[in-house]
């Protein structure tokens, strides 16, 4: 896909595409995002036009975007063709591994033009990425869980993004070998499995989940309890495949690795 | 009705219960740990030594044996509830939900959710609290509407009751559409239903209610016989009809909204298990009550231990457990002996 000039009005269906077009400094192009773009802080200010899921075409038309940005959901295909009907050219991401985030960034720039920019915070966040992988390049890799939701007790497995995180940040995943993205566990299989790092994903930014922290610590017989590794870590750092990703990996790295991660203040 | 002999009723409680020791002991032997009988021993043989606090010994003691007797209870609570219902509104269709007692729970429960009221309330959870509190509002608002000139119609009832848990039913989904993808998760998570490890304060409270709630119900299980022929003839034959009605719709929505609100919807125990009984021993209340709720234990208990065994580590919705497992095998029984009502 190619657009003859510069996309002057963008409409972004997705958090994470968001985060990406506001990275490349298109903060004025975007014209409409999702009710669930909270970042960055310029992001809550625009129209918004709905859920990522169930955006509403109305509100996108009414717009009248040039590009319209979304990730590939399952009803992506019947959203492009409603689209296409006011003549609204809709892009597609479809992000599986983090390394595709770079690939999307450029991808994106190039669409509106930013190519320079895209180089600099491709290049960027590849040098953090190269940076952590280096460093635990060939030490020990302690065993994870993390905890996605609390009851019943959630973790990820093959295929999603905190799992990919979780072993570039020199870890083991736990649950690794389970058959989904998102399983529900049980209490019994924690204990068994006996994770030498617990990370608590907190919904918000500024939730340090001490409930859940304090419930931990009945569970004395778990490692990561006994030698208080519980951390916790932002959702949205760990699921949206954005620039942010890099700092949700580094957040993972200092939770797994402090020794090597965490620098004394300065 | 046949005559109940004492000697019937002794064996088959007697014979129940023998089977749900069984099941529970059955089950704290299942799980992805391998505990075995000389791990019990060990565990047993000397509390005070440190194998007491040992994995196993935690597993067994703090993780399974408190899920698998709050699955006892819930299961017990949602059948005995089922019997009552379908003996008090005279219709075989009705389950511990149909009155709108569970999509009260559900909301109260969503909105604890919703505000991430994860705290403590004393030793308790804030969201089972919230549940039950959203069940009681529930039965009590739906008791007031259906009471007319200081009587209960159980038509009305019924209607009042389906009608409220629609409503309360189209709110859950409207909070869904618009709530945050990651609240979504754990409401769905919630209603989908889960007896995951609640630990033994909130396990004494649920049978606290569960087991007043039954023993009430038992109690006036001779009323429900009465009742099931027809209110006119019940009152002929010198039953308070109103008193018996408002106790046993009490009796059976405060045990539900109990189970509901630590477990989650947790569908297909409360209709198969009492039609079940009624086609193995009749519709005598009296057996049939105790018998129900012995046996939604041991269906329930077993359910749960499918759940989390099945794809391990992997866990499934218990839910999904009992009605696949339950739902043919009810279609079988109807097909070959027919439906025993009342």
């Amino acid at each position: 896909m190619v657009l003859n000039h510069p996309a002057q009005k963008i409409v972004s269906l997705d958090p994470s595409v968001t985060e990406i077009l506001f990275a490349l400094g298109l903060n004025n192009e975007v014209v409409g995002v999702t009710d669930y773009c909270d970042y960055p802080e310029g992001a809550r200010s625009k129209s918004k036009v709905g859920g990522y899921l169930d955006p509403n075409i109305e509100a996108i038309a009414l717009l009248e975007p040039d590009l319209v940005v979304t990730t590939l959901k399952t009803d992506t295909p019947k959203l492009i063709q409603q689209l296409e009907n006011f003549g609204i050219k809709v892009f597609v991401l479809d992000p599986k591994r983090i390394e595709d985030i770079f690939e999307n960034i450029s991808s994106l720039a190039k669409l509106t033009y930013r190519a320079e920019r895209a180089k600099q915070v491709v290049g960027a966040l590849k040098e953090r990425l190269n940076e952590i992988k280096r460093k635990v390049n060939g030490i020990y890799r302690p065993g994870v869980f993390l905890e996605m939701g609390v009851d019943p007790l959630i973790s990820v497995g093959p295929g999603s993004f905190a799992n990919d995180l979780i072993e570039i940040a020199g870890g083991r995943n736990v649950f690794s070998h389970c058959s989904s993205r998102y399983s529900r566990f049980t209490l019994e299989e924690v204990l068994l499995a006996d994770p030498e790092v617990i990370i608590i994903c907190s919904m918000t930014s500024d939730d340090p989940c001490v409930v859940q922290k304090r419930w931990w610590e009945k569970w004395t017989n778990i490692s990561a309890v006994r030698n208080s590794q519980i951390y916790v870590v932002e959702a949205n750092l760990i699921t949206r495949p954005g620039p942010r990703m890099i700092e949700g990996l580094m957040e993972i790295a200092k939770a797994i690795h402090p020794e090597i991660f965490w620098e004394p203040e300065r | 009705m046949k005559v109940l002999s004492l000697r019937k009723w002794l064996i088959t409680i007697l014979l129940l219960a023998i089977l749900l020791i069984g099941t529970i002991i059955f089950c704290s032997f299942q799980g992805s740990a391998d505990i075995n009988l000389k791990d019990v021993i060990e565990i047993f043989s000397n509390p005070l030594s440190q194998n007491w606090w040992n994995t196993k010994a935690v597993i067994l003691l703090k993780v399974r044996l408190p899920r698998i007797l709050l699955a006892c209870l819930v299961g017990g609570a949602l059948a005995v509830s089922g019997v009552v219902l379908q003996a008090l509104l005279r219709n075989p269709l009705a389950d511990p939900y149909v009155l709108g007692v569970s999509s009260g729970s559900a909301l109260g429960a969503i909105i604890a959710i919703l505000l991430g009221l994860n705290i403590n309330i004393g030793v308790l959870p804030s969201i089972p609290l919230f549940g039950f509190a959203g069940g009681l509002l529930t039965i009590l608002f739906v008791y007031h509407i259906s009471k007319i000139h200081r009587k209960i119609s159980v038509q009305t009832m019924l209607l009042v009751g389906v009608v409220t848990g629609a409503i309360l039913a189209a709110i859950i989904m409207f909070i869904i559409s618009i709530a945050g993808p990651h609240k979504v998760q754990g409401i769905i998570f919630w209603l989908m239903g889960s007896l995951s490890s609640q630990g033994y304060p909130m396990l004494l409270i649920v049978s606290f209610y569960v087991l007043i709630g039954i023993l009430i119900l038992l109690y006036h299980a001779r009323g429900l016989n009465l009742l099931v022929l027809g209110e006119e003839s019940a009152l002929q034959l010198g039953l308070e009809v109103e008193r018996t009605k408002k106790i046993a719709f009490i009796g059976a929505s405060l045990i539900t909204g109990a189970a509901v609100s630590v477990s989650g919807l947790i569908g297909f125990v409360g209709i198969l298990i009492p039609h079940l009984m009624r086609m193995i021993i009749g519709s005598d209340h009296r057996l049939l009550l105790p018998a129900a709720g012995l046996s939604g234990s041991i269906y329930l208990a077993l359910a749960d231990t499918l759940a989390r065994t099945l794809l391990a580590p992997t866990e499934i919705p218990v839910g999904v457990i009992t009605a696949i497992c339950g739902g043919p095998f009810f279609i079988y029984l109807l097909k070959k002996k027919g439906a025993v009502f009342f």
